[in-house]
């Protein structure tokens, strides 16, 4: 375990790391302290590091004492270097984490997309509503799809019931609309009575409707 | 004596440096602000150490943290976030002391530039007390600012930090090996100064214009000093 070359010159080289205990291994440091106890010079040198070391540590500023704050100063500089974008002055960091207390710039691409993305997501139901053909406009269960003629395919048939305004536009048949046209020949068949069907009784969007009004379109 | 005061590290109920780091990086300024709060001490305490005057301490850590800010995108989650304030600090430290450098020589300091050295705040008993007296104190900070930079970052973060050799490897991107020779040769050297600078005082306070210009404790053989 104690090597016999393990002399005055390998101590002292070693002197300093084993002060501040990194030396590498344990064996290193029992032949070291070993060596010491018999080497009266070579303790003379470990005191004399000893005490060099002692006053390297004592030199050191005690910053514990004084008073720091940083945040201040460098989110001043984040913000005159439009690095952060001022939204709303924060200078107390609480325990939250919310996000949004300000804009960075320099958001990862990736971080951008995603917001674009949710963003496309949220307005799919409006856009949809705005721009989609009457079509795809499913009135509900139980209701037969407006199939492709183009009279149906203008007709919201919930708006025409319920006589709710519409965004869409009316239905228009010739020169007049789907409702305007129903009053005229509800108008014509009660001043004549044999002239076809009761079109009261048709549903709206049922193709013997329209046989009605193309036979009166006909006459 | 600072005692090395490891980490400012978050309770168990506080968000890690990691959670905070990514919330910064998703545009989270508190976060952030939370994260210069809970490691400016950190980063002042190495730069005081590290560098001579207070003002320029404080721009040093001030500029690590805006240095972390910018790059923050690019962090690396398998590493902690200290280790790479750290390295900012010290690169920053070296890069002032190496600009400093040419412009001290405390030798050549007049009687209204010695008066500027950086002497222990008295109202704070920690360091004067262990020192014999304020000569004292500020003969030994000549003796650490003379002391190369590179030197001087290993044995602060040893000293003062209380970090592994490994740990400052990683920090100083060094080997484990080199680390621990500059610690060997910075503590060596400092001594060596400690004991020049003790003689020179002894000797009187003519000593220094008859020695030449100190050259720097960088750990070769620099005869710039007898020029």
């Amino acid at each position: 375990m104690n090597s016999p070359n393990y002399d005055c010159a390998d101590v002292r080289q070693n002197l300093y790391l084993f002060l501040g205990g990194e030396l590498d291994s344990t064996e290193q440091m029992a032949e070291t302290e070993k060596h010491l106890g018999q080497c009266p010079e070579c303790r003379e040198e470990l005191t004399v590091a000893k005490r060099s070391r002692e006053l390297y540590l004592a030199a050191a500023v005690d910053t514990d004492s004084e008073e720091l704050d940083l945040w201040p100063g460098i989110r001043s500089r984040l913000y005159s270097e439009q690095i952060l974008e001022p939204r709303q002055a924060s200078n107390a960091p609480g325990p939250s984490l919310a996000v949004g207390r300000s804009t960075l710039r320099r958001l990862a691409p990736w971080t951008m997309a995603a917001a674009a993305a949710a963003a496309f997501l949220l307005a799919l139901p409006f856009l949809r509503e705005q721009f989609a053909s009457p079509t795809s406009i499913d009135s509900g269960p139980g209701t037969p799809p407006m199939v492709a003629d183009p009279i149906e395919h203008d007709a919201p048939k919930a708006d025409l019931v319920a006589g709710k305004e519409s965004r869409l536009r009316p239905v228009l048949i010739g020169d007049e609309s789907l409702i305007e046209r129903e009053q005229r020949l509800l108008e014509e068949q009660r001043r004549d009575p044999a002239s076809g069907a009761n079109v009261l009784d048709t549903h709206p969007f049922d193709s013997s409707m329209y046989d009605v009004v193309n036979q009166r379109r006909l006459r | 004596m600072a005692e090395p005061s490891g980490t400012e590290a978050p309770r168990s109920d506080e968000p890690s440096d990691h959670d905070l780091i990514r919330c910064a990086q998703s545009g989270d300024e508190l976060a952030f602000a939370t994260l210069v709060r809970r490691h400016e001490r950190r980063a002042y305490r190495v730069a005081r150490n590290m560098v001579p005057g207070r003002e320029d301490a404080l721009d040093l850590a001030q500029e690590a943290f805006l240095r972390v800010f910018r790059s923050l995108d690019r962090f690396d989650f398998r590493h902690e976030f200290t280790t790479w304030l750290y390295r900012i600090v010290t690169n920053l430290g070296i890069d002032h002391l190496r600009k400093r450098r040419p412009v001290v020589s405390t030798s050549n300091m007049g009687p209204e530039e010695d008066a500027e050295i950086d002497l222990p705040d008295a109202s704070v008993p920690n360091p004067s007390e262990r020192l014999e007296s304020l000569e004292t104190a500020a003969l030994v900070r000549k003796c650490i600012d003379n002391l190369a930079p590179h030197f001087r970052a290993v044995l602060t973060l040893r000293e003062l930090e209380g970090l592994s050799c490994i740990a400052i490897a990683e920090i100083v991107g060094a080997t484990h090996v080199t680390v621990r020779w500059r610690l060997h040769r910075g503590r060596k050297l400092f001594q060596e100064e400690w004991a020049r600078q003790e003689r020179l005082r002894d000797l009187g306070p003519d000593t220094d214009s008859e020695t030449g210009p100190e050259s720097p404790l960088d750990g070769s053989n620099n005869d710039a000093g007898q020029a």
